[in-house]
Order: C-alpha cells, then structure tokens, then sequence
C-alpha cells in the first residue's frame, strides 16, 4: 500500500465536506432570497376557450343568448318560447341571493347585497366568510347577465375566509346559489381568470344583457404586508348546470 | 292640474266601482289581497317620491328621466289601485313604509353622482321587492279584480327596472373589488426561508469541522 493509497480515504473526506459547505451556503442564499419575497396567493388559469381573446372568453351556454337588451319589457326565461298572452306570465326571477355554496369543497356561506362606492370600488363585507352581491347586477336565475357575488379572501382580524379555498377549485366543480324566495341556482365552474389590479377589472364582468352567468370575485397574487392590498382579483366564472 | 288630477281619480274609481258591482257579489278580500293592495299602494307612493326626489338632485339625465317616468307610471297605477281598495274596503295607508322612508332618506342625503348611483341602486331594489310581492299576488291571491291589477302593473314594473339596469351600467358598475386585506392566504415562504437558512448553516458549520479536524490529523 503506498501512501498516496492512505490518503484517498481523507481525501474523499474532505471533497464531501467542501461539497457539503458550498451546498450549505447555497442554502444560506436561496432561504435569504426566500425571506425577503413577499407572500403570494398563486391561481392558475384555466383557459377554456382556447381561441377566444382573453377579455371575451366567457363560454357560451345552452341558453339562448341575451334575449333583449335592457328597456324593452319582460325577458322570457330560456327555452320557454313565446309566452302565451291569456295565461299569467311565467314568474321573472327577481330574489336576491342569500346564500353560496360548494358542496364538494365543504363551502357554505351567506350572501348580502353590496354596492359601489364614491370611488368605483365594490364595498365588501368586512368578514370573508360573508359574500357580497353586487345587486345592480342580475340575480340569479335571471335569463340573461352575471351575477357578481365577491368576498375578501382574507381580513386583518378574521384570517382567511371560503374564498381562499374556492380558487383551488376544479373546472366543472358545481356550486350552488339560494336565492330569496327559496330557489336554488345550479352552476358550473367553467373558467378562472386573475387581473392585475393597476388595470381595473373589466365592465365585461359585469354586464347584465349577457349569457347568463354567475361570477365570483376575489383577490390573489401577491400580498403587500405594508399596505395590506393583494395585486391581482381573481375571478371564477361558472355558467347554468345544464341537465 | 290637481282639479283634473281629482276628475280622472272619480273616473277611473266609478269605472272600478262599476266593474266590480257588475261580476258577482264580491266576498271579503283574502289576507293576501289586502296586503298587496297596502304593499303595491305603498311602493307607488315611495316611488313617485324617488321620481321627485330625482327630479331635484340627479345630476344626470338618464336618472331625471327615469324620475320623471316613475312619477308619470306609478301615478297612473295608483289611481287604478285606490278605487279597488275603496270598493273592497281595504284601507290605504297616507305615506310609504318606514322601511322605504329611510332608505330614500339615504339615498336624498347623498349629493352629486353619489345621489345618482345610490337612487338608482335603491330602485333597483325596489322594484325587485314590488314585482316579487305582484308574482306573490298572481299566485296567491284570490281577488280577480286585484289580481288584474298586479298583472297589469307588472310589465310597467318590470320595464323600469330594464331600463334602471341599463342605468346602472352607465353609472355603477364597479372599477375594483379590493377583496383582501389579511395575507393570511397568501403562502409565505418565510417559514421555507428559515428552514433553508438553518439547514445552510448547520452543513456548513459541519463542513468547516471535518475539514478542521483533517488538517490537524
């Protein structure tokens, strides 16, 4: 044995500790770089309509689309045809939504109407465990138009609320709204779109003479502790459960 | 104005009394009837109301309009409905609920555009409640001439509130929706962060001891 042969052993010895110290200081940096990256909400899209562009992507249903503009009387509901004048007319869906739920993802939370103020901003309940309705939309069940129901993802004082949960949701996952008068609305989670808060939300979202609809907003992407405002809405568009 | 105002109320009221005289003996009104002649009679006046209160602060066309219109429908329904009350001995009351009081009262404290988006939210609500209560009466009611009533108020009822959407689309669809103030759903990688760092630490502390040792043996 030669002494060059005693000293491999020592010298493996020592590669593997130099290995070890460079992979802990990479370590060292990477959890530094960590450390200082604000907190994010990550969604993911789901592009569903591959072809449409991105601000018009809301999929077409089974329902005839906006059977006439705003102004011009009563819209029949879809796949009734024309309404016999004699009989009474067939109900128009007018009750506000009172209650959200999502059966498979263990969600259920009240609904209350909300309304815009001075400054554009749609004003939410403070809990986000309560969803608010923007109610000079449609409500559901209406023939045509969204129904805009958003809640705070999470609050100072409350912690995250069903929202959080509901942007992990699968495509054709059903949720489920109340209404007033004791209907229940059935939809399908069909698309998830974010949108950076600089550039506004789109008046597309909102419209009350499109297919109709239910869009569910909330917030994502990442969290600025110092000013307590996430940087994108995210926004989940579900359409009537058909069958 | 008001002379003529009156004249077309006696008219209309004979015509109701005539109506119901000549179908058959008229049995007391159910519960449901009576609510909706004092709910329906009751909305017509809280909405001429909103149409004046529209015509003194919107700032607005669409919504002056819309004001001006509400005045011109509800006046018009009203004096269709008070005679039918009278008829079947329903008393109406003077004056809008306490409810539709004050939310024109938050409404009329608002000013400039904020008056504007707020009547027109208001109305909306309104007019949702007042065709909910004429399908309620459709369905359960068991007054004809009552009946007859929420069915020809509902088309004029329903037309408003298209075109009060319409203008909500002008003015108050919402340009944000701040929707989170917690962080708690956001993921930190704070606690990633430490962990990497304690790991790097203590493997570099354990590399300089090997390498340490060696160089002394």
């Amino acid at each position: 044995m030669t002494p060059g042969d005693r000293r491999a052993p020592s010298r493996r010895r020592r590669a593997a500790a130099v290995a070890l110290g460079v992979a802990g200081v990479l370590a060292v940096a990477g959890g530094a770089v960590l450390l200082g990256r604000p907190p994010e909400l990550a969604v993911a899209a789901t592009p569903v309509a591959p072809t449409a562009s991105p601000p018009a992507a809301i999929p077409p249903t089974a329902s005839p689309p906006a059977a006439s503009p705003p102004g011009t009387g009563v819209v029949p509901p879809a796949g009734t045809g024309a309404a016999p004048s004699a009989a009474p007319a067939p109900a128009v869906a007018v009750a506000a939504p009172v209650r959200l739920a999502v059966p498979d993802l263990g969600i259920a939370a009240d609904v209350v109407p909300s309304g815009v103020a001075g400054d554009g901003a749609l004003v939410l309940p403070e809990d986000p465990g309560v969803l608010g309705w923007w109610s000079s939309g449609a409500v559901p069940g209406a023939a045509a138009g969204g129904t805009v129901l958003a809640a705070h993802v999470d609050a100072a004082g409350f912690g995250a609320g069903p929202m959080s949960r509901l942007l992990t949701a699968a495509v054709g996952t059903s949720v489920e709204v109340t209404a007033a008068d004791g209907a229940v609305l059935r939809y399908t989670l069909a698309e998830r779109r974010t949108y950076g808060k600089d550039d506004g939300l789109p008046r597309d979202l909102f419209r009350v003479d499109g297919p109709p609809r239910l869009v569910l907003i909330t917030c994502a992407g990442r969290f600025d502790a110092a000013t307590g405002h996430y940087a994108q809405n995210a926004v989940l568009v579900a359409v009537p459960a058909t069958g | 104005m008001t002379f003529f105002r009156r004249a077309t109320v006696a008219l209309v009221a004979a015509a109701g009394a005539l109506a119901l005289a000549a179908g058959p003996a008229a049995a007391a009104p159910s519960q449901q009837d009576q609510e909706w002649l004092v709910a329906a009679h009751q909305s017509n006046l809280a909405e001429i109301a909103a149409g004046q209160a529209a015509l003194q602060q919107a700032t607005t066309p669409a919504v002056r309009e819309h004001g001006q219109m509400l005045i011109d429908d509800h006046t018009r329904l009203d004096a269709a409905l008070t005679p039918v009350a009278q008829q079947l001995g329903v008393t109406l009351p003077g004056e809008p609920s306490e409810a539709q009081q004050q939310a024109l009262a938050a409404v009329t404290a608002q000013q400039g555009a904020a008056f504007d988006r707020a009547w027109v939210e208001s109305q909306i609500a309104g007019h949702r409640a007042t065709l909910a209560a004429g399908q309620q009466e459709l369905a359960a009611g068991t007054e004809q001439a009552v009946k007859d009533l929420a069915a020809a108020s509902a088309p004029v009822v329903q037309g408003h509130l298209d075109g009060l959407l319409a203008v909500a689309q002008e003015l108050g669809v919402p340009t944000s929706v701040p929707a989170g103030s917690g962080g708690q759903a956001a993921n930190s990688s704070a606690v990633a962060g430490l962990a990497l760092v304690t790991a790097g630490v203590l493997a570099v502390a354990a590399a300089g001891t090997v390498l340490v040792r060696q160089r002394r043996a």
